[in-house]
């Protein structure tokens, strides 16, 4: 299984920096601006009132579907990556096959914060491998956080785009597409940060709104290694499942929310920094729909050719981590 | 892909504390017994509430733990976790976090997955084919569950008849042995209804502003009904082509597991394809419509009833809305 078309598409609004610290009344030259610059945060983007993160989705779906060169009436399976989706139930993606026209597309959304996006590729490929009837499946990824965001958040303010990836994985390609994969996760952490209203757990309730659990919050920072630690070791078991080594991987496709995680991985296997494709700097922290956005990007750079290895890593909070060695 | 089967080796189910009759029903809704039959057209007499600390994690990794003690797996074996569900604990993190945690699962890799009461399915399909096409995983767990009674408004008569606070689990194990295991899945939908049905506060779209909870789109709402029939036509679809799928004659169907929220869908595709009625093992008597848990409680059910069977061919079939639907043909 090959991925035949990719696409992004991002909220309609570019802020900057500066129209963060306006918007917070904060001082630019305090230290959390610092940290967003280090990690290469200029920009980011955010959606008008109107927008979901189902229209951004279908956004880069159409554009990934398009590039594809298939109809929407080729997809047979729909799988959208969100941990914002525009509402409990039912599941995003049935708004998103709706308005992209994937009439003939099954869907379900899942759901594994910033690491999803692998999950769903691998979920995609093997349901490939077991059904040939299946034969094009669109994967979109994306996030509306900024309505998930307190108003004094300016952090996340800084870091966090609302924007969508999409590809397409389609049949075929003998050799190429997924050559190994890993998901780990250390569920441990799962009420250190998140958005925890709007579920069973803490519900809607006025004490609950009061709290302002309807905001991403974090209630223990993780460990600051916790990506250090599990990059190396789920990248590694990724590798030596394709049976590859470090030193094969020619392009890689990583969460993008620290650039010290990058520039640790890189160095821990050899590689040059300019291996990982970078799109922070351009389109802002895009949570699950990193990926695919970056992917899009380094497609119309020319960087990815038919053949070339590329290590896919995905990490969120949960704590779950993903990776994937894929010849494109 | 790898030459292993992915076979059902345990089930499990978890049931909310409570046992909740008609009549309490009534009591809490306000109205008479009278007013409560006639709005009982589909004949529930039972459903199962949790109690204030139980969450849809806390029912799922219940269920877990029984499919793995039936199975004689160590938590720790267990490389997948997919939990599906549309009443999650949170927005974020995925409940699937929580379960893994819960159940001790602590090598597994986790996802949630939501297509409404229609995800069972996919998600079963999806790690039987994660576990056959990876070769080095042992286990695969794919647990079903929902607490609905937290999103009911409280006048709310027909989603207290209805739903049942529960979760159910099925654990997938490589096997060498040929011919088990699923052998087709069929998954479709129609997203022009994602409007009808839902509970839509919570998300991007309306969120939680007081306008927003104030119309109550904290709760289960219509709407905008389904029409009616849209299951009654497309079950025997979604069926017939999971059984041509796999190379199957309708009439080698032993043993089917349904979406159970309305009988006369069941009885639509048993006539359809002349089976008798029985061959769909129905549990909604007695646990209540169990939602994304229907399939996996039945299953366990069945199984402490003896009729999982090694080699019984069976279907399993899930809609929801959305409108979403999935059928996967299994050989046990």
């Amino acid at each position: 299984m090959i991925i035949t078309g990719t696409g992004r598409a991002f909220g309609e609004t570019r802020l900057s920096n500066e129209d963060i610290a306006r918007e917070c009344g904060a001082e630019p030259s305090s230290p959390v601006f610092e940290a967003a610059e280090e990690n290469g945060f200029a920009v980011r983007w955010r959606a008008d009132a109107d927008t979901c993160v189902s229209t951004l989705m279908a956004r880069a779906a159409k554009k990934a579907i398009a590039s594809a060169g298939l109809a929407p009436e080729d997809i047979g399976l729909l799988i959208c990556v969100t941990d914002t989706p525009d509402f409990v139930s039912p599941p995003t993606a049935a708004r998103v096959q709706s308005e992209t026209g994937a009439h003939n597309a099954g869907f379900f959304d899942l759901n594994c914060s910033c690491s999803g996006f692998v999950s769903a590729l691998v979920a995609a490929d093997s349901l490939m491998c077991c059904d040939q009837s299946l034969r094009h499946v669109l994967i979109a990824g994306g996030n509306l956080y900024s309505r998930a965001l307190a108003p004094d958040d300016v952090l996340s303010r800084l870091m966090f785009s609302d924007s969508a990836g999409a590809v397409v994985l389609s049949s075929g390609g003998e050799g190429r597409g997924l050559c190994g994969f890993s998901i780990c996760g250390d569920g441990s952490h799962w009420w250190r940060w998140g958005i925890f209203a709007g579920g069973s757990w803490k519900g809607f309730s006025p004490e609950t709104l009061a709290q302002g659990f309807q905001h991403l919050k974090t209630v223990e920072p993780y460990k600051s290694d916790i990506n250090l630690k599990n990059w190396p070791l789920v990248a590694g078991k990724a590798l030596r499942k394709a049976g590859w080594d470090a030193k094969d991987v020619e392009l890689a496709f990583l969460t993008q929310s620290r650039r010290k995680n990058i520039e640790t991985l890189c160095r821990r296997l050899g590689w040059p920094d300019e291996i990982s494709h970078d799109t922070a700097g351009s389109y802002g922290y895009c949570g699950s729909g990193c990926i695919p956005i970056a992917l899009d990007d380094a497609r119309e750079k020319g960087r990815l050719r038919a053949g070339r290895k590329l290590l896919i890593l995905a990490s969120g909070v949960g704590y779950g981590c993903a990776a994937a060695a894929f010849t494109w | 892909m790898s030459n292993y089967s992915a076979v059902i080796t345990g089930t499990g189910r978890a049931l909310g504390e409570r046992r909740i009759t008609n009549d309490t029903v009534a009591r809490e809704c306000g109205i008479s017994m009278a007013e409560l039959e006639t709005a009982n057209k589909d004949g529930y007499t039972v459903r199962w509430r949790a109690g204030e600390n139980v969450f849809t994690s806390t029912l799922m990794a219940e269920a877990a733990k029984n499919a793995l003690l039936r199975a004689s797996v160590k938590p720790e074996d267990v490389d997948l976790l997919i939990c599906a569900t549309n009443t999650p604990d949170f927005t974020a993190p995925p409940t699937s976090a929580r379960v893994q945690h819960e159940a001790g699962l602590r090598n597994a890799g986790f996802f949630d997955l939501n297509s409404t009461c229609a995800g069972f399915a996919m998600a079963l399909a999806a790690a039987s084919a994660m576990l056959r096409r990876d070769g080095g995983m042992r286990h695969a767990l794919v647990a079903g569950g929902n607490i609905y009674s937290r999103f009911l408004a409280p006048d709310d008569v027909a989603g207290r008849l209805l739903f049942s606070d529960s979760a159910g689990a099925v654990l997938l194990s490589a096997s060498p042995e040929k011919g088990r295991g699923i052998c087709a899945s069929v998954m479709r939908g129609d997203g022009r209804h994602w409007r009808r049905w839902g509970i839509f506060a919570g998300g991007g779209w309306k969120g939680f502003s007081p306008e927003t909870l104030a119309r109550g789109y904290q709760y289960v709402k219509t709407v905008e009904p389904y029409e009616k029939g849209i299951n009654v036509r497309n079950w025997p679809l979604a069926a017939r082509d999971v059984i041509e799928k796999a190379g199957w004659r309708p009439e080698e169907v032993e043993l089917g597991f349904f979406n159970q929220s309305r009988r006369r869908n069941i009885e639509a595709v048993c006539a359809g394809f002349g089976w008798p009625l029985s061959v769909s093992h129905d549990t909604i008597h007695k646990y209540g419509y169990c939602g994304s848990g229907c399939v996996p409680v039945a299953m366990d059910d069945a199984r402490e009833n003896g009729l999982l069977k090694p080699g019984r061919k069976t279907i399993i079939l899930t809609s929801g809305t959305g409108y979403a639907i999935s059928a996967a043909a299994l050989i046990l």
